[in-house]
């Protein structure tokens, strides 16, 4: 059997390049606390050490760190924004 | 020149956004009942053979800034510290505030870096950069003031820093003291306790690198919360559970016997701090006889047990009238 016909490199490469250069951009994310409407609720959330994250209510914190937005995104005083 | 009172100096803080960017403005300034920290240069003497009569030289081989403060517990004070020490806080209520804090669950290696001005007024200021709070000593006993000693870490030391304004963030308050008290062994706050020491440890270290004579960090290590409590003697059950694993117990088990521990110094509804172990692991429990005839007292340490809950190791809760953000 003939082998396959292996797949021009250069032409991959040029095609996978415009893919990995979105993928190294990601997209800034948001986080608010959660409203609560009891009296008592969450009024400032602290978290973190390189950044911090300070939040009060109301507060909008952005990052384009997707290892940060990831840790945000599981807390569960904290909600994203869209 | 004039001499200086010792009592004046202070230390002054705040939180970094960053490792790397010192704060420019302190957010809350301490009196102090004493103070250690230190430049840390560390200098070494390196004796070789050079057939000279005289002793080697020091050399500087590194710098570990850092050292221990200590200060009475204050209810719109340590809010900060606790937060600062454990990593995460959660402000909730107005009226009084409430600041939980804990280690965070999803960074539990966590804490935030502090910028500290160790302030001597007039004379002097060092500013330590890069610092972590890495463990905190509480202490009490009946007939005194509730102490809490805490460690610094720092990346970094500035001497002959810019004095910053400071006499507007230190808190006059009343410390907490031993009246204030209740603590609470297994659910059960029976007057009992009278002496009391909790620890909680971060088990930082210090990664130094080749940065000069700053480190590269400090990291946090695992957490440690233990202690020591003294408590009246009065019946076996304490002693049973501590050898045996059950408070009704004879046999002795390889069974460590748990139950939750809550030391809260309470002066108000709006005024309180409160420390909550959930799972406290008893050892080293002893009665000691004494021949004068005085009530007998027996001694154990504890240690928080691990949990899938990590809050369940330590959290702290204080109640004021002062928001953590305006100091965050």
């Amino acid at each position: 059997m003939a082998p396959k016909p292996k797949k021009p490199p250069a032409a991959d490469t040029a095609a996978s390049e415009p893919q990995e250069a979105a993928q190294a951009a990601p997209k800034p994310r948001s986080f608010r606390l959660r409203p609560d409407p009891s009296e008592d609720g969450v009024t400032h959330l602290n978290l973190g050490d390189d950044p911090v994250v300070s939040l009060d209510a109301g507060e909008t914190f952005t990052t384009a760190d997707e290892k940060l937005a990831e840790r945000l995104a599981a807390e569960p005083l904290l909600e994203e924004t869209t | 020149m004039a001499l200086i009172p010792a009592n004046i100096e202070l230390l002054a803080f705040a939180t970094q956004v960053d490792k790397a960017t010192p704060a420019t403005v302190p957010l809350i300034a301490t009196v102090l009942e004493s103070n250690t920290l230190d430049p840390g240069v560390q200098k070494i003497t390196t004796p070789e053979s050079d057939a000279s009569a005289q002793s080697s030289n020091l050399v500087v081989v590194g710098a570990q800034p850092g050292g221990d403060f200590q200060k009475y517990l204050r209810p719109s004070e340590d809010d900060f510290f606790l937060y600062c020490l454990l990593g995460k806080n959660v402000d909730s209520g107005t009226t009084p505030k409430v600041h939980t804090a804990n280690i965070d669950p999803a960074a539990p290696f966590s804490s935030p870096y502090l910028t500290i001005w160790d302030i001597w007024p007039g004379v002097t200021t060092t500013r330590y950069d890069g610092c972590r709070i890495t463990q905190a000593v509480i202490t009490g006993q009946p007939g005194g003031p509730i102490s809490v000693q805490y460690t610094v870490s720092a990346l970094k030391a500035t001497l002959q820093a810019t004095e910053p304004s400071y006499a507007s963030l230190i808190v006059n308050e009343l410390e907490h003291t031993w009246p204030e008290l209740t603590a609470t062994l297994g659910g059960v706050a029976g007057g009992v306790t009278n002496n009391i020491s909790l620890t909680i440890n971060r088990n930082t270290g210090r990664f130094v690198g080749d940065n000069g004579l700053s480190s590269l960090d400090i990291p946090n290590g695992l957490l440690l919360v233990s202690g020591s409590l003294e408590v009246a003697f009065q019946d076996s059950a304490l002693m049973r559970a501590a050898n045996t694993g059950s408070t009704s117990g004879t046999v002795l088990t390889t069974t460590v016997f748990t139950e939750s521990l809550v030391l809260d110094f309470l002066r108000s509804a709006n005024l309180e701090t409160k420390f909550t172990l959930a799972n406290a692991q008893i050892s080293n429990f002893k009665t000691l006889l004494k021949t004068d005839g005085s009530p007998a007292v027996s001694t154990f340490d504890f240690q928080s047990l691990r949990s899938a809950t990590i809050s369940d190791q330590i959290q702290t809760v204080v109640k004021n009238a002062v928001a953590l953000g305006a100091r965050s």
